[in-house]
């Protein structure tokens, strides 16, 4: 096993795939720090104050496009090159090949996460004039449960990745599946946050304007509220949406609890099904 | 040149790729118009008529194909062509003497015509389960024409971009990943350009008077909303950019058809042209 973790880790050093995606998230973080501070100077006149959590988080939404590309390509090769045949023909048994391959996964995507972060910290620290917004407690509880997620989405990803032999269908798979939910659940997230009960104004019949109250027909209720914000909750799009976009935390310890799960049923399946995969 | 064509189309009707992207057409073009129905019946209580409530809904749904089949092209063109790098076909049909430029058109006919293929699935299914359901279309057979032709000219110019992408870079899953997270680039500006274009110019607020009467007050002017020189080039991108073209004809929202097809096909000759010529000069090793 430890033999393994070293050889991948050997093979990301090497990889310009890993440094290029690296160096794109550490581009993205600065970018969106430096958005903050340029919006600052810009405002100066009305003492506008920027926050480090307002874009602190983007890299919740960022990360599961990326794995999604990263994994099929960076994984795929060892079908395409023949590497995973070796590796079992040197004795390693095929629990040990995948679980290798899902600690690497969850490592790249936990590091790819560190690099956007430290650029949003250093730009961020000195320049923008607001520091954190969030109490601690909160900040913490989405750091850990955005990272957590990161590996989910790294499990799911390394699933079909190596499921299937033909790296070029698994970068299709991850890569559509990915966008494809992310646009559904933004979609999901913006009827969950329709007005149960909407106001109108319109003038009545002396020409006089007032406000009619209206239940609101699209405000999902009752057991298909429930559906919907398990779909959300459950799922690492929907959770990238939310540690993307809200302030504050609404079930973080059923989403944290989520992901773990999530990331455990993968690794399970995921080596189930590498076990019994013909390799040819 | 009819060689290659009747190559290409032997494994075009083999193809898994293709038959799921056809499946995939064929399943949204029947879930399309009986989720419209749903909405029709909810909205409406009990239908009673339904040709006179249809007339509109029918409409709303079956121009759907426009909005994803740019993606499911990128996914499979860039799959079915890539293939031909990774199992060294091209290299044997260079090798059987055919150009370097028939190859090229070829391969781009032949993912144009997979991708029409796919549209008129969705158009057929869209069309047998809706009529039925949602009545006839309401609006005159021109601008359903029209539509139909400036779409199959949005899937050209996507197609040409795709075999562009496909044809010079030799590996499969880089060019997958390239079409598919550039046509949701593309995607996501162009929603960015329509939320900005929609803007409206004036803005109405409402005041209240001192017996607690709500009044609405003077339009102010929108500082969001786009004017001059700016409104015109995001426009001018809008139309341009074959995602800008989709969401056009998927809601039926444009107002210059012709501008649309002229950029089209400008598209379309601009990236087949390049795509050939750097094609020709490719070292396929």
């Amino acid at each position: 096993m430890a033999n393994l973790l070293s050889a991948n880790l050997l093979r990301l050093k090497k990889s310009t795939l890993f440094w290029g995606t690296m160096i794109l998230m550490v581009v993205l973080g600065a970018g969106f720090a430096l958005q903050r501070v340029w919006e600052q100077v810009t405002y100066a006149e009305f003492n506008h104050i920027s926050y480090i959590d307002e874009v602190f988080f983007h890299y919740a939404l960022i990360i599961g496009v990326v794995m999604a590309v990263f994994i099929p390509l960076f994984f795929g090769s060892e079908y395409s090159d023949g590497t995973i045949r070796n590796k079992l023909a040197v004795g390693h048994s095929r629990a040990s090949v995948y679980l290798a391959y899902a600690v690497t996964a969850a490592a790249v995507s936990i590091a790819f996460c560190a690099a956007y972060i430290a650029a949003v910290l250093i730009v961020g620290v000195p320049f923008i004039n607001g520091g954190i917004q969030r109490p601690m407690p909160d900040f913490l509880l989405f750091l850990l449960g955005s990272l957590v997620m990161a590996a989910a989405y790294s499990a799911l990803f390394t699933l079909v990745t190596m499921s299937q032999s033909r790296k070029a269908v698994s970068a299709v798979v991850c890569l559509l599946g990915t966008l494809t939910f992310l646009f559904v659940f933004f979609y999901l997230r913006a009827r969950l946050s329709e007005p149960e009960v909407y106001t109108q104004l319109a003038p009545d019949e002396n020409g006089i304007y007032v406000e009619y109250k209206q239940s609101n027909p699209r405000y999902p209720r009752g057991a298909k509220r429930a559906a919907f914000e398990f779909i959300f909750d459950v799922s690492p799009m929907g959770q990238s949406i939310h540690y993307y976009s809200d302030y504050e935390a609404e079930r973080p310890g059923r989403m944290i609890i989520f992901a773990v799960l999530l990331n455990a049923a993968a690794t399970a399946t995921g080596s189930a099904l590498f076990r019994k995969k013909d390799l040819k | 040149m009819t060689k290659l064509l009747s190559a290409n189309f032997l494994r075009l009707w083999k193809n898994k790729t293709f038959w799921v992207s056809a499946i995939i057409c064929v399943a949204s073009g029947v879930l399309a118009p009986l989720g419209e129905f749903r909405a029709v019946v909810s909205m409406n209580g009990r239908v009673t008529d339904l040709g006179e409530l249809g007339n509109l809904a029918l409409l709303e749904v079956f121009f759907g194909y426009a909005s994803f089949i740019g993606i499911l092209a990128g996914a499979f063109i860039s799959l079915f062509l890539g293939t031909e790098y990774s199992d060294g076909t091209i290299r044997n049909k260079v090798m059987a003497g055919h150009s370097r430029v028939a190859i090229y058109f070829a391969n781009l006919i032949v993912g144009f015509t997979a991708s029409l293929v796919c549209m008129a699935a969705y158009m057929a299914s869209c069309l047998a389960v809706g009529a039925p359901l949602l009545g006839w279309f309401s609006k005159p057979a021109s601008l359903i024409l029209t539509t139909i032709f400036g779409s199959a000219l949005m899937l050209a110019a996507f197609c040409a971009i795709f075999t562009f992408v496909t044809m010079n870079v030799s590996r499969k899953s880089t060019s997958v990943v390239i079409c598919l997270l550039g046509v949701f680039i593309m995607l996501f500006l162009a929603i960015y350009l329509y939320a900005r274009l929609d803007e409206p110019e004036f803005i109405q607020d409402y005041s209240f008077s001192v017996g607690g009467e709500i009044l609405p007050m003077e339009p102010e002017p929108n500082p969001q909303y786009l004017r001059g020189m700016e409104r015109k080039v995001y426009q001018f991108i809008f139309d341009l950019l074959p995602t800008g073209q989709s969401i056009q004809y998927n809601g039926l929202i444009f107002t210059d058809p012709v501008r649309l097809m002229v950029m089209s096909l400008a598209l379309f000759v601009g990236f087949s042209g390049a795509g050939a010529a750097l094609f020709r000069r490719k070292d396929l090793k």
